[in-house]
């Protein structure tokens, strides 16, 4: 597998890019990149996702090979009231459960649900966190 | 070279017997063996992904045993920093998932253990 596989800036543009295709549209930040937040220029948007994607560790094989890499998802759903922040959750949810990303032209495997923590309010707000894997 | 092994029905009887009274506290001792080096692998990735904001919450961190074949183990929320929110964050801060991550070391190792203690009750080690 090339370095380009490995990317995790690519991981995260092709899982964003699953994203956005929702009703979520461009909403979808790095953490620190929201507008109008964290010194950002702009207003706070009504709604947006918050996206993580990161490799995790996969037991080597005898070999002391790996052969398939692992990444995981963290998307928390922000929203100015419950409703609406389990609103964008779900349109995370129908973006990314089974479904699969490409990267560098290698297909990942399916994205599974891993764990979901309930809407509750967050600073002003109101947010929900769920989290998926998959394999390249 | 050829290698029989032979087993009668006599041996699969007190196999079976030994299956029947041992499994449980022998599973017990796998359960907790894994769940106290998963707390510890978690400690320890929390100590890094907390810094030094989070000084106090890597220790925390404790297993405690439910039943016998049930474990739990994390942050504990009566110690000091063990109530924040690192593992998964806040719309100000990224999840660490320090637990998924040790979670992610612990599992394989688990299973293995699992499964060659089920396979010594039929073939033990001499």
């Amino acid at each position: 597998m090339d370095a380009a596989a490995l990317d995790a800036t690519a991981h995260w543009n092709a899982v964003k890019a699953l994203i956005t295709a929702t009703d979520v549209g461009e909403n979808v930040y790095d953490y620190g990149k929201v507008p109008g937040a964290d010194g950002n220029p702009g207003q706070v948007p009504t709604y947006y996702v918050l996206l993580t994607v990161e490799r995790r560790f996969v037991q080597p094989d005898r070999g002391g090979r790996a052969g398939v890499t692992g990444w995981r998802i963290t998307a928390r759903y922000v929203s100015t009231s419950s409703q609406n922040a389990r609103l964008v959750g779900n349109w995370v949810t129908s973006a990314l459960d089974g479904t699969r990303v490409t990267v560098d032209g290698i297909q990942g495997t399916s994205i599974t649900h891993e764990s979901t923590n309930a809407v509750q309010p967050d600073d002003g707000m109101f947010s929900g966190l769920s989290q998926w894997t998959y394999a390249l | 070279m050829r290698i029989q092994i032979i087993n009668h029905l006599d041996d699969l009887a007190a196999d079976t017997r030994t299956v029947a009274t041992t499994t449980k506290a022998r599973m017990a001792t796998v359960v907790r063996k894994n769940a106290v080096e998963a707390n510890r692998t978690t400690a320890r990735i929390a100590r890094v992904s907390s810094g030094s904001h989070g000084k106090l919450y890597p220790r925390s961190f404790s297993a405690e045993a439910i039943t016998p074949l049930w474990w739990e183990y994390g942050p504990d929320a009566d110690m000091p920093q063990g109530g924040m929110s690192f593992n998964s964050g806040s719309r100000n801060q990224p999840p660490h998932l320090d637990i998924e991550k040790g979670l992610d070391i612990q599992r394989p190792k688990f299973y293995r253990d699992i499964s060659e203690e089920a396979d010594d009750l039929f073939w033990p080690e001499s």
